[in-house]
């Protein structure tokens, strides 16, 4: 399932948020190899969904907008037909982050009131099924 | 002074048979997957079926009613009306539970995440108003003085009009969910059951839009389409059949159908 979730603003590099979610903490020190990895990626792709294998355990799926880019950490047993599904949740909140950030101004009670917000839409995510799941569990 | 209803035609009454085998063949379906499996939203989708059903029998018993009677002049009881309003009341009542079905399979959409259950909720109230006017008509035609009232329940253009908008709204939600829905699907027969279900939001639509040009027509058009039932209330049910059909195919899917639709396994 997910691991964790990063933030990445492309102008300063920086991951702007980074949030465990499952056993692997971003800001772990045995995660720093991989946060550089991700950054490296994150920072220089302009737009669409980048898929980084950081090790026999973990992928990464990077997906870029503007001037942000959104990272889920999962464990690499997740098929890709999950990993897919994960991308609309990344755009989501992307398109919603772009709304509170600005580069110019950076201010934190925002950042950490968005963070609460993300992770809801995360929770959210991991706990209903998809559509063609439920159809599955009910009628097909 | 209100008008006095057509008589129904037999074929119409015909065509209304077949749409009530058709439909309550897809509420038995569905009720044995719930029996089945015991998942909330085949039990909702079942009572969504189940109340289309009840509506048809309504208008079905109107029909009939109405039929055996011929000719029912003014201040006798106008059965026809009464079976097209409970009929329109019942699908208001269908109409609710489509929207709460789509809540619960569509879950994960942004919009149900915000809003909770806020969507079918107020799509039960504005559905319920069109409850609350057909019994206000229904009780105002038993306590009716005119003789062309008495026993005689309209159902206005702006109500029938009310109606499919909102049957609109929820045939619509579930179009624009299943249509991206499909876009994910990987397997063959996953596509193809969204597929079915949107060409049952297509019927489903088409069937209201069909009684709204039935009711239309003969007023603008009255030499070409007369004064009774037009060719579009033939239609409204053939779209009805249609609806169920694709119903079948694209909610209970069985198994036989949906191993046709497999893509052949690679040895």
């Amino acid at each position: 399932m997910i691991e964790n979730a990063i933030i990445f603003s492309k102008e300063s590099g920086e991951p702007l948020i980074a949030t465990q979610i499952g056993d692997v903490d971003p800001n772990s020190d045995a995660f720093s190899e991989s946060l550089g990895q991700i950054k490296d990626i994150a920072t220089r792709l302009e737009k669409g969904v980048f898929k980084l294998g950081l090790d026999d355990q973990l992928i990464a799926q990077i997906s870029a907008q503007k001037g942000i880019s959104v990272t889920f950490v999962f464990k690499t047993s997740m098929d890709d037909k999950l990993l897919s599904q994960w991308e609309g949740v990344a755009k989501e909140i992307a398109t919603n982050f772009e709304k509170i950030y600005d580069p110019n101004n950076f201010d934190i009670v925002k950042i950490s009131e968005f963070k609460k917000s993300m992770l809801e839409i995360i929770e959210w995510h991991k706990k209903e099924l998809s559509p063609i799941d439920k159809m599955k569990d009910a009628l097909w | 002074m209100a008008d006095i209803p057509q008589d129904p035609k037999l074929g119409s009454i015909i065509i209304l048979g077949f749409v009530l085998v058709a439909v309550f063949t897809v509420v038995t379906m569905l009720f044995a997957k719930y029996l089945d499996r015991r998942k909330e939203p085949a039990l909702t989708l079942a009572i969504t079926f189940l109340f289309w059903g009840i509506s048809g029998i309504a208008v079905f018993i109107g029909f009939i009613l109405h039929y055996i009677n011929i000719p029912i002049p003014a201040g006798d009881i106008q059965y026809s009306r009464y079976g097209i309003n409970l009929g329109y009341l019942f699908s208001a009542v269908s109409n609710m539970f489509m929207v709460l079905f789509i809540s619960q399979i569509f879950s994960q959409a942004p919009m149900f995440r915000r809003t909770k259950k806020t969507i079918p909720l107020v799509n039960a109230i504005l559905n319920g108003i069109t409850i609350g006017l057909i019994i206000n008509t229904i009780s105002l035609s038993l306590n009716a003085v005119d003789l062309t009232e008495i026993y005689n329940p309209q159902y206005p253009i702006a109500q029938t009009i009310y109606h499919l908008l909102l049957t609109f709204f929820s045939f619509t939600l579930l179009l624009a969910l299943s249509f991206k829905e499909r876009k994910e699907a990987s397997l063959r027969w996953e596509r193809a059951g969204f597929t079915f279900i949107i060409l049952y939001g297509i019927s489903g639509i088409l069937i209201y839009v069909m009684f709204v040009l039935d009711l239309i027509f003969p007023l603008i058009w009255s030499e070409i389409f007369g004064l009774g039932y037009t060719i579009f209330n033939y239609l409204g049910w053939v779209f009805a059949i249609l609806m169920s059909t694709f119903a079948y195919l694209g909610y209970a899917m069985p198994t036989r159908i949906r191993n046709l639709l497999k893509e052949p396994e690679v040895s």
